[in-house]
């Protein structure tokens, strides 16, 4: 039910870093809402880290943390079995 | 503390990682290059249909002309298929694709007219790939809510092309 990650990339920066592990667990007492830092399976990027940016009609909207960052049109919509995890724990490097 | 604990199991036990990449270069995507590259080609097809009606003597003047404006048309199929291919597999995603499905048939034909116009002389073939691009241009400013027009470029080979009206 819990695992860990290692983020790599910097778009989630200045909250996650390159090399920062996650925790993560499958949401059960709550449902995923705007705001969740997730880790999922994206249909055409594969496993990617992001943050919950809309959810519409069962369609998930992601979003990376800075400018650099691909907006969420770009990234697309995932579904909610998409979502290996959201972050319960995070062990920055520094 | 806790981080280094586990980067020490991380390397005795490789742990799982999730990708939080930046697109770089970030949203600079615009298929001009693609159009200019089909004109290119069909430029290229006009001056060699040209230098072989006009020449007399198969010189090695006539070959190198021949031989520049083929090795032009052919690098600029490769551009062209490389650079709807990114903004295919890099820009479109989901919400694009839901919006404009027909951009897959339009850009495979494109990848189909542009070998073509790359293995033979024909400006039927050079003329089509120009409109294909033309369109892929069309639904590519669609998806940005940018209005386009069509005029006739002021230079040969004086076709019609997409540009964004804005």
């Amino acid at each position: 039910m819990l695992k860990l990650i290692k983020v790599k990339g910097d778009s989630m920066q200045p909250c996650y870093r390159h090399n920062d592990y996650l925790l993560i667990s499958k949401p059960l007492f709550r449902s995923i809402s705007v705001g969740d830092d997730v880790v999922c399976k994206h249909p055409g990027i594969g496993t990617i880290f992001k943050r919950i940016n809309k959810i519409q009609d069962k369609k998930i909207e992601l979003k990376g943390l800075n400018m650099l960052s691909s907006n969420p049109s770009e990234i697309g919509v995932i579904r909610s079995q998409d979502i290996i995890g959201r972050v319960i724990w995070h062990f920055a490097a520094k | 503390m806790l981080h280094k604990i586990i980067k020490h199991l991380d390397s005795k036990n490789s742990v799982a990682s999730a990708e939080a990449h930046c697109d770089i270069p970030c949203k600079i995507y615009d298929p001009s290059s693609a159009q200019i590259a089909a004109l290119t080609i069909l430029r290229m097809v006009d001056l060699i249909n040209e230098t072989e009606a006009n020449a007399g003597d198969k010189d090695t003047s006539y070959l190198n002309s021949m031989a520049r404006f083929i090795a032009t048309k052919e690098e600029h199929g490769i551009k062209c298929k490389e650079e709807i291919r990114i903004i295919w597999g890099d820009y479109f995603k989901t919400p694009q694709f839901e919006k404009f499905p027909e951009i897959h048939d339009v850009t495979h034909g494109i990848m189909m007219l542009a070998s073509q116009c790359k293995q033979n002389v024909d400006r039927d073939k050079a003329v089509a790939l120009v409109e294909e691009v033309n369109k892929f241009a069309e639904i590519f400013w669609a998806t940005k809510d940018v209005k386009t027009k069509r005029s006739t470029c002021p230079y040969p080979p004086a076709v019609e092309v997409v540009y964004p009206d804005l």
